[in-house]
């Protein structure tokens, strides 16, 4: 084992590093990239759902297969067909989607039927109503559904990149300390993921949070 | 005029109308009677275009403008009351008229507050406030004065009966005085539907 006090130094000697920070853009871009695809492509998929039930029913299927596939599958799956580069934004798209879909949906569906008929009676616009209804009744399951993912695809997309060993990423890192027994680079690179990550998710929710302050204090429609 | 023909409605194996039929006057003032479950809330939500009879058809409702105060407040939670209000009218032309309303119900103080930390009777006004703030040719009032005192009550119903301006009004209450009140005619459900 190593003590806290190396892994503290490795990471000192790593912050110089160009490269320390490369490797971090070049995963937090890809691994956020996913994020944003599944988060974007969750939303629009969960709220054609709740619209149709025929694709509702077509998704389930297709949910619940990404849901329960492991991760080491999809990424040994996807080395076949995506270069190693691109495979942390497959992966982590692959861990976020169905989270994001299902708590959408879920939100969506829990909507007050009360409110959405008068909504109906005082003819309020879509504008209005996504505003006043669906947004606020969505809301709490969004930013569950952020927090959790942004968690997630951090986990997924190391691992899928220590499987694939893209060039210059974080995962490429991991592999190298394991091969040549570099214990403290090892807890240096893990510690650096979860401050980054950390620190991604409190920003990503800070604006969310932002978002929804803003659709409740504004005044005029 | 409003006509309701022959309808049916049925909840499983509960009738609530059986081949019902009546007519409503462009100006007047209905007030519906009954005990509960006697169809008047069903009666309402039909003429709201929110339940369809299962027979019979309801004519005259196509160029209508509705505004109602359901039984319950359905006040958008986390929303201030003047955008409570906004949401249901266009802010710029209905300002003045909003505090003309809302000064009249007492509610004017409250205006930049949420309505979730309202008293029940406020959150009552703002719901009938925003009714009022809508343009209407027919006005459904669901219980409306329920949860108000006495004076609040009676500055309400004058206001709704000042806000009438020829158009029609249907009310939905268990209270004989309130219809008195409302000067319209009274329609018995306990009496029709036995």
């Amino acid at each position: 084992m190593v003590s806290p006090v190396a892994v503290g130094v490795r990471l000192l000697t790593l912050l110089p590093d160009p490269s320390f920070w490369g490797s971090i853009a070049f995963s937090a871009c890809r691994i956020l990239g996913g994020f944003v695809l599944a988060a974007l492509l969750g939303i629009l998929t969960a709220v054609g759902a709740a619209r149709f039930n025929r694709f509702r029913e077509l998704m389930a299927p297709l949910v619940s297969v990404i849901k329960t596939t492991p991760v080491a599958s999809f990424v040994i799956l996807a080395l076949f067909w995506l270069s190693s580069r691109s495979l942390s934004v497959f992966i982590s798209f692959l861990m976020v989607f169905p989270i994001v879909y299902t708590n959408i949906l879920q939100g969506i569906s829990e909507t007050d039927s009360q409110l959405l008929e008068m909504g109906q009676v005082f003819g309020l616009s879509m504008k209005k109503k996504i505003r006043y209804i669906y947004f606020p009744q969505v809301f709490p399951y969004l930013r569950s559904a952020f927090a959790v993912g942004l968690g997630l695809c951090w986990k997924a997309g190391t691992a899928a990149e220590v499987i694939g060993i893209p060039d210059g990423s974080i995962g490429e890192r991991l592999q190298e300390a394991k091969i040549y027994l570099q214990m403290p680079d090892l807890f240096a690179w893990t510690v650096t993921i979860i401050i980054v990550s950390l620190f991604i998710e409190k920003i990503i929710l800070w604006l969310l949070d932002a978002i929804d302050r803003k659709n409740r204090g504004l005044g005029k429609t | 005029m409003i006509e309701i023909k022959h309808i049916t409605k049925k909840y499983d194996d509960y009738t609530v109308f059986s081949d019902f039929s009546m007519e409503i006057q462009e100006g007047e003032v209905l007030c519906l009677m009954g005990k509960s479950g006697r169809g008047k809330t069903t009666l309402l939500r039909m003429l709201m275009g929110l339940e369809q009879p299962d027979t019979g058809s309801i004519t005259g409702l196509t160029d209508k403008r509705i505004s109602v105060v359901f039984q319950e407040d359905r006040l958008l939670p986390g929303f201030t009351v003047r955008q409570n209000l906004y949401s249901v009218c266009d802010d710029a032309l209905q300002q003045e008229r909003m505090m003309g309303i809302l000064t009249a119900l007492g509610l004017d103080a409250w205006i930049d507050r949420e309505v979730s930390v309202l008293s029940g009777g406020m959150q009552r006004r703002v719901a009938i406030c925003r009714a009022l703030l809508v343009p209407y040719d027919l006005l459904i009032l669901d219980e409306p004065f329920r949860g108000l005192d006495d004076k609040t009550k009676e500055i309400t119903l004058k206001l709704v009966l000042e806000e009438k301006k020829g158009r029609t009004i249907l009310l939905s209450t268990h209270d004989a005085k309130e219809c008195e009140r409302m000067g319209g005619k009274i329609l018995n459900l306990d009496e029709i539907l036995m």
